[in-house]
This record gives C-alpha cells, structure tokens and sequence, in this order.
C-alpha cells in the first residue's frame, strides 16, 4: 500500500460507512421534489436508522439470532468489496478488483436471502422474487464487470482498435444496467411488490433488525455503483488518488441519475423481470464476446 | 420504448411543490366551508327545533325540575348545519373552525341553561321562560293559556267544551 | 323518457302468470303468486334482457300480516324500473329462489334470508351477512325486533381456510396495508391463483334498520350520505329522488342541476382517486401523487360548492341547500379548464410507461357472457363491452338536458377498466361546463309538501362504480322500508371469473380495478364451489 493511502484508509472507510446514508436522504427529497412535495429533510435515513437501533425489541422470533448474524456479516463483506475496489483505484492490480467482485457477490446474495429466514408466508413470497432476479442479475453483474476489467487492462496497455472500444461501451452499458438492476429500485424492486399483498420483504423486521436491513440495502446500492464507476474512471486518469476522488464525486451523480430513473417508471413483475434482463444480457454478451474474440484472431 | 415517461420531469417542474406547511401556514379553507356551531344563549329560547333535526343527536335537550339545558357535544357534530337552517330565532350561528382537538373532555360540551316555567294550576314544569315570552310576542294569547302546561290546558279545554255542552262537567267535581 | 309501448310486453307477461300489474311513471310494479315467480323472473332477465339490480324482503305483518320480496330490474333499452313484487305467509315465509335463472341474485337472496328470515327453495343457502355465530332465529330487519337490542351473544373465532393441496394467501382484513376491511383468501399453486374465496361484512352497520326506526326523512339523507366515503353525494341524491318519486314531489329544476353537477364533481374526484390508487399498486408512486395534486383542486372545488370536502351535506328531500351564483360559477369553469390541461398530460405520460402498460393489458380480463350473467355494473361493465349507463337509459335529475359519450370497450381487461374511467372523467368535466351553463333561474329548495304513507319509490343514480339502487316504501315520518345496493355488492362476484389463472402478483390490481368501496358494500360474499375441494377451516385464535 502506498503510504498516502495508508493513512486515509481508515477516514475512507468510514465514509464509506456513512455517505450511503446521505446519498438516500437526498434521494428522497429528489423524488419529493419530482412529485410536486417538500419530502423528508436530507437527514432523514440517518434519523431512522438511528431510531431503529434504539428500539426496544420485543420480538420472540427462533430464526432472529440467524438473521441478526446473517446482515451483519454481509455488512461486513460489503465494506471489505469497498476496501478492495479502493485498493484496485489507487494501485492498479487487478486481482484486487477481483476480490472485491467476489465480496460484493456474496454481500448482496447474503442480503437478498434473508427473507428466507424469516417464518412468515409474505417474506417467502418477496424473498424467493428477490432470488427470482438475483439469479439472473448478479451472474450478469458479475461477468459484466471481469470483462469490463479485462478488456479495460488491454486497452490500457496500449492497443486499442475501434473493436475494443466498442465491446468496452457495450460492457459498460451491460455493467451499469445490472448495476441498476441490482439496487433493488423500481421497477426491479418486485421484492416491495403488490404493497397490498404483502407489503414486502420489510413486513416481519422490526427495530435494530429493520435497521441493519435498510443500512445493508444502502451499503449495496452504494457498492453497486462504486464497483461500475471503478474501472471507468481508471480509463478516464489511470490508476492514482485522483481517479479515487472522481469515482467519490462520480458515485452520487450516478446515485441521482438512478434515483430519476426509478421515479419515472412502474414497477415490473415477477416474472416479466428477469427474463427481460436475460434476454438484454444475454444480447450484450454476445456482441462484446464476439468482439472480443474478432479482437484477439485479428 | 418512447421518451414520455420522462416528460414528468417537466410537469413536476412545472408545478413546483403544492405541499401546504400547515400547521406552520394558514390551511387552506374556502369562505363556504362548515365548521363548528356556536349558540348565542340571549338569542336561544329553547325550543328544540335544533334537536329534532339534528341527524347524530349532537344537540340534546335535558330537562330536570327547574331547567331545560340545551347541550351541544362536538363530538358527535357533523357539522352539517342543519340547526342553522331551522333555530326561529337564528341563534346559531356556523364558524369556520374546525380544529377542535383538546385534551379537557369538557371543552367539547357546551351548555344553554334555560328556567322552566312552573304550570299555575298543578305545579309541574313546563316549557322555558324565554319560550313563553316568544310565544307571547308571535301570537295574540290569553294570560290563563300561558300559564299553564299542556295537561291542564287539555283538561281545562275540555271542561269549558263540556260546560258549554251538558252544563257540567265531570272534571270540575 | 321512457318507451311507452314497451310497456305492453309486461302486460302480457302479468297477465300470462296470474298476476296484477300497475304503472307508476317510469316503475312497472308486477306482483305475482310465489309459484310463478321464477318464471316471470326467467322472462323478464332472460328474454326482455333487463338487468337485474337487488331484491328486499319487507315485514309487511304489521300492515297485512305478510312477509313480501321484492326483486328489482330495470329495462335499460326501454328506460323502465320493472318491480317483481310476491307476498309471502306471515308465519313462515318461504319463497323460490330465482338463482338458476337470475345468477346475480345469489347475495341478495341471502341477505333478505339472514336479515329477514325469508327461506329459499332451490338453492343452496348459506350465511352472508350475519356471522356463523349469530342466534339462528333472530332476523334484525323484522318489526318486532328494537333497533336497539343486543342478544345475548356466544362469540366464536373466525376461521381462515388451510389447505394441504394448495398455498393459502390469506388476505386481509387486519393486514397492515389494506384500505378497507375486505378477506379474501386466494388459493394459488405457484404463482398462479386457482380460486378465491371472499368474506366480507365485517363493518355492517345496520343503516336500513336505523333508518326505519330512529330517524325522520330528512335526516336520513345525512345518514345515506355517510353510506360511502367517496360516493357518499350519490347514495344521498339517491335517496331523496327515491322518495320524491314516491312522494310525486315537483323538485324545482335548478335543484336538480345543481345536483347533477355536484355528482359529476365526485365522479370526477373518483375517478381521480382511483386512478392514482392503481398507479400506487403498479408502483408507479409518481403518478399517483400527481394524479392526487390534481385530486385536491377538485377537493377545494367541491368545498366552494358544497360547504364540504367530501361529504357535502347539501341534499334534502324537495331540493339542495346551497346555491351556485355567478362567482363560484366563474371559479368552478376556471377549475375545471386548470383541470383538464393538467390531467390530459398526466395521462399521457403516466399510460405510456412500459410497465404501467404491460401490467394493465391483458390481466384480470372478464368476459362478456359472464358480466351479463352477474349483472355487473359501471366501468367494469362497460370495459367488457356492455353499454350500460343509468344516466342515459333512466334519465334523472338534470341527465336529459346534457350530451355526453358512454364510452365502451370491449377487452375486459385491466386496462380498458382504467381507460374507461380516465374517458368518463373527460366527459364529466364536458357535462359539468353544459350544465353550468344552461342552469335555470329558480328557487333551490321546495319548503311546502307532505309524504304520503305507503307509497313506493325505486331509483337508480349511476355512482362513480356502477348503478347505485335505492328503493324506499314510505312510512309516517320515516320510511317503513328502505333497501340500498351499492355497485360494488354486484361487482365483487366478478372478481373470481377475474382472478382464476392469474398470477399472485396481478391479484392486488385486479382486486382494485373493479374499484372496491366495500363500506358501500357492507355485505358478505362467500364465493365457493371452485376448484377447490377439500379445505379445511381452522380458527385464527
């Protein structure tokens, strides 16, 4: 590690741990603003979350030890994907980025099952919805961004053809939609799904519980975005503490052009979901693998 | 995939934000807008007309030896007014206030104390001082008929009706 | 108007069946013998195509020592309110059911059997509306039964179906999300629903008994106003043009202008509500708070014209009690042009978002024989290609003297539901401007009139869900009977030819695009013998 990284390794660490918080709040009051209201203050998630913490649990639920564990650890996996993808910025091998697709695969499988623990027929209903489209989405999430990496380590290198550039956007394009799709907002939020059916995953959680599920779902969307932007600003001022700076001013204008996003569409369903992201993903991969390979026989 | 979802962005700039601060900004209340009665107790003269055309029975008349109350609960108000529309003598009065919360349960009761008028002839309580005053002014009535309650203007009615016819009457013995 | 030769066939058909008939304005009163019932029922449903609206079972005994039942239809075509009316023994009445001819007459049949203990022959019967724990034989609708009595009662649990063969969703009525108090429990296998069972009449609030007893005309027209939150101006319009008719009262024509415009405000507001409902279940939270921002104007328009927000309180029997002059006039047409532009681009955006339109088309679709079958009403109707509206075919209030489109269309499905009811509030803003425009001079209110007792007034206003029927029998100084049905109790059975073979997750959409107003309804369906054979009931505590 370099010694400038060195030492604000653990100040980033913590604001990594806090600024997904912030970015929700103004999230909040952007779709306010779009829907003609005032909206929350931009502090409110850190409110909430904090109110949640220091509620009373009452609950006597056999599986609450499991689900206290399991978001816990996911929170845990998901600040060391941060850790890994800073280090990738900053210091430019890749295995590190590698790492961090790894931890980031397990945070947000972790955290999508945890309805699953819960004994209540809603949770069943939007926790196996959520498994639904994690298992079309994360694949795609992660094979996305490899490729982006490796074909981004070529061009680095020095050889770029209008090819490379070509299969690079298309990868770009795929890593950002499953980015977006990973973050679990309209209209791939089929897990809230039917709110008069069964109000969603949310619906058995209550006080500290509530609130490491909510932090985690924040963590996640923040790390979704983080782990896009990484190669790309790699592309833009190589690997060095400047491109760490624009990738932490990049994420919340991304965080706001998804949050636009989300606002200005219906939610899908169950089933259509995942087999029209199969179908996008799998049209992507095969223009950017056929490049690929047209790239390495030329 | 056309780009019209995106024209809410427009439409949400258009319009700006329309959340009214209340209760830190005045609500927002037409001039026809119905909210709590207020009965003006010189004016009420205890008639109960209020009473008989109060659809949840908000307005109660309670009457004990030597007082009718005229009682106005909030609670079960409607606010639809219709006591404005029949009081003769236009004691009611609507208001535009409708923040009626409290934490006194007795704030929501409110009371019109009326004196009864005691019958000459048997000694019961009949109807209000005030209503037999309005009486008196709207019709051209004899002291004796006033003064009296219903039972025993009957029996007097009948009586005279009796005299009149067979010189006698069984009553009056 | 009415069709006066129309009228022949139903001569015919009395006089074919022993019965007498009698014409009263627009009403067709036929009463026959009990045993000729389901066919003068078969004749007039089937053959003449009425539809079919409700039926009430009257205590007649203080009056003739009977029990009577009367069943309502209306000739839409010809304009007419045909009442099929039989007499039954005072000491046990006992009627034939008319549901192997009449399918949408299943409910009602039940509820005059619960409430007022008229037995059916023929058919399968079971407890609607009372719950199973209920005392057998005490019907609350009979005149020897106070208003006010409380049985001594033994309070069992309700129990929720359990099912080893298929997943039971229960859901409602205390589930944290719902609007209203409203069980369905929906069998599904997978993701798909096989059948559905509903119970509701969990708020029955005894309105026609109170009215008999406790309260005096013109007061009940602030009771059938609280009937429903959203239509609560049509039930209350209802009721008095019920009792006008009956009463032959000559309401002054500005009255009934103001009364029409005051219910297409509220069809307007509805249809608005509904609207950003719909948006809110598909997720789409921004349409429905837009929808809901156009919502308040509305809201404040009703308030300038009425005193109120909602329930606007401005009915009476002979007339309304508050006036519209020039100014709130000038303001009610401002509004409404604001109105139009606003809702016009919201539409457009908010039916073009890919999955706004993918969810609504081709989900929950009803088919036309079986919407006939059930004699469903309003929007759900006409989405299915029945071109059915009381405005037009039973002209009341001031209907005549405007010119609108019912629209039609005939997919059934989710989204021709909504485009029918996002056309109608077009219409409606149309109506209000004509009718604000050709409003007669005039007094508002008719202050000199009797009620004659026993007379007989039936009437349909078209809510914003359907046709509202309101049938009254005037008593001394309240009516001696008093039957309300609300669009929704014919609509609700619908929903089970709606919801086989959908997925789970379009139940909740299709569940609100018959747009439920269970308070209206306050009735309990027990939609059974589906597929599902073998399930077994077990308590909630």
């Amino acid at each position: 590690m370099e010694p400038p990284l060195n030492y604000i390794l653990i100040p980033l660490i913590a604001l990594y741990a806090t600024i997904p918080l912030l970015l929700d709040g103004f999230e909040r009051k952007l779709k306010a603003a779009l829907q003609s209201r005032i909206g929350p203050p931009v502090t409110q998630t850190v409110y909430d979350v904090l109110k949640l913490l220091l509620v009373k649990e009452t609950k006597n639920q056999p599986t609450l030890p499991y689900v206290t564990l399991t978001l816990l650890s996911s929170m845990v996996m998901g600040l060391t994907a941060l850790y890994y993808a800073t280090l990738y910025i900053v210091n430019g091998d890749v295995i590190d980025m590698f790492y961090a697709l790894a931890f980031l695969a397990v945070f947000t499988s972790t955290h999508t099952i945890t309805p699953l623990l819960v004994p209540n027929p809603y949770s069943y209903i939007g926790g196996m919805r959520e498994v639904m489209l994690a298992v079309v989405n994360e694949a795609a999430f992660i094979t996305s961004i490899s490729l982006y990496t490796i074909t981004l380590q070529r061009i680095l290198i020095g050889n770029t053809t209008w090819i490379l550039v070509l299969v690079i956007l298309v990868l770009a394009l795929a890593a950002f939609i499953s980015s977006y799709a990973t973050s679990s907002r309209v209209p791939f939020d089929i897990a809230e799904a039917e709110p008069e059916l069964a109000s969603g995953v949310f619906i058995e959680f209550s006080g500290q519980i509530l609130a490491l599920n909510i932090y985690n779902l924040l963590l996640r969307r923040f790390a979704a975005k983080f782990l896009v932007l990484a190669p790309t600003v790699i592309l833009i001022s190589g690997h060095s503490l400047i491109s760490l700076i624009l990738a932490l001013l990049l994420t919340p204008i991304i965080w706001t052009l998804y949050a636009t996003i989300a606002v200005i569409l219906g939610r899908s369903r169950v089933d259509i979901a995942p087999l029209t992201l199969a179908k996008i993903y799998i049209a992507l991969f095969l223009i950017s693998i056929t490049g690929l390979l047209v790239f390495t026989h030329a | 995939m056309s780009i019209k979802p995106v024209k809410l962005v427009i439409i949400a700039g258009k319009k700006g934000r329309v959340t009214v601060k209340y209760p830190f900004q005045e609500p927002v209340v037409t001039s026809e807008f119905r909210g709590e009665i207020e009965i003006d107790p010189a004016k009420c003269i205890g008639c109960g007309a209020c009473v008989r055309a109060c659809p949840p029975n908000a307005l109660e008349l309670l009457e004990s030896e030597k007082e009718t109350i005229l009682r106005y609960f909030v609670g079960r108000c409607i606010f639809c007014w219709r006591c404005v529309d029949v009081c003769p003598v236009s004691a009611i009065k609507g208001t535009k206030n409708f923040e009626l919360a409290t934490d006194k349960f007795t704030d929501l009761y409110t009371l019109i104390v009326h004196t009864r008028v005691i019958c000459e002839l048997c000694g019961t309580p009949a109807e209000t001082v005030k209503m037999q005053r309005y009486i008196t002014e709207k019709v051209p009535i004899s002291e004796e008929y006033i003064t009296t309650c219903p039972t025993c203007r009957k029996k007097q009615f009948v009586e005279k009706v009796a005299t009149r016819m067979v010189g006698f009457s069984e009553l009056k013995k | 108007m009415p069709n006066p030769e129309a009228v022949t066939k139903y001569i015919e058909l009395a006089e074919k069946n022993s019965g007498v008939i009698h014409i009263e304005g627009d009403t067709v009163h036929i009463m026959v013998p009990s045993s000729k019932l389901v066919d003068v029922a078969d004749a007039v449903f089937n053959k003449y195509n009425c539809s079919f609206r409700v039926c009430a079972g009257i205590d007649e005994r203080p009056i003739n020592g009977h029990f009577s039942l009367v069943h309502l239809f209306t000739d839409d075509k010809a304009g007419y309110y045909v009442a099929i009316k039989t007499y039954l023994s005072g000491d046990n009445p006992v009627a034939p059911s008319i549901v192997s001819v009449v399918p949408a007459a299943d409910w009602c049949e039940m509820e005059a059997r619960d409430l007022v203990g008229i037995e059916f022959t023929g058919r399968e019967v079971y407890k609607l509306v009372l719950p199973l724990w209920w005392p057998s034989n005490l019907h609350p609708l009979r005149k020897d039964v106070p208003y006010n009595y409380r049985p001594e009662l033994r309070i069992e649990s309700e129990k929720i179906g359990s099912s080893s063969e298929y997943g039971v969703i229960p859901l409602g009525p205390y589930h944290p999300t719902l609007h209203e108090p409203e069980y369905f429990e929906l069998y599904v296998e997978g993701e798909r629903i096989v059948d559905v069972k509903y119970r509701g009449f969990h708020v029955h609030r005894g309105i026609e008994k109170l009215a008999e007893s406790r309260m005096s005309y013109q007061q009940i027209n602030f009771l059938a106003e609280r009937i429903c939150g959203i239509c609560g101006f049509v039930h209350s319009t209802c009721y008095a043009l019920a009792v006008e008719k009956a009463a032959k009262l000559d309401v002054p024509e500005r009255a009934q202008f103001i009364r029409s415009i005051v219910l297409e405000v509220e069809r307007i507001h509805s249809h608005l509500l509904w609207l950003g409902v719909a948006f809110h279940l598909l997720g789409y939270d921004a349409g429905f708070m837009h929808v809901w921002r156009a919502r308040e104007r509305v809201m404040w328009l009703a308030e300038l014209l009425t005193g109120s927000r909602k329930t606007y309180g401005i009915n009476l029997i002979g007339g309304v009690r508050r006036d519209i002059n020039e100014d709130k006039k000038q303001k009610a047409l401002e509004a409404l042009r604001e109105l139009y532009k606003d809702f016009k681009s919201l539409v457009e955006v908010a039916l073009s978002v890919p999955q706004v339109k993918r969810r609504l088309t081709g989900t929950g679709v009803l088919p036309r024989e079986d919407a006939i079958k059930l004699s469903v009403e309003g929007p759900t109707a006409r989405a299915s290609g029945i071109n059915k509206d009381a405005r037009r075919d039973l002209p009341y209030a001031a209907y005549k003297y405007a010119s609108f489109r019912v629209p039609v269309y005939s997919e059934g499905d989710n989204l021709a539901r909504a485009l029918v009811r996002v056309d109608e509030t077009f219409e409606s803003m149309s109506i209000i401007e004509q009718l604000l425009d050709k409003l007669p001079s005039g007094p508002v209110l008719l202050s000199d009139f009797e009620i004659p007792e026993g007379r007989v007034g039936v009437q349909v206003v078209e809510a914003p869900r359907g046709g509202d029927i309101h049938y009254v029998v005037t008593g001394r100084g309240a009516p001696y009977r008093w039957r309300v049905r609300a669009p929704t109790y014919a609509n609700i059975p619908a929903l089970r030819v709606m919801l086989r073979d959908q997925p789970l997750a379009d139940a909740p959409i299709t569940i609100a695009s018959i747009d439920p107003c269970f308070s209206c309804t306050d009735r309990v369906v027990v939609v059974r013998d589906g597929k599902v054979e073998k399930i077994k009931l077990i308590p909630v505590v």
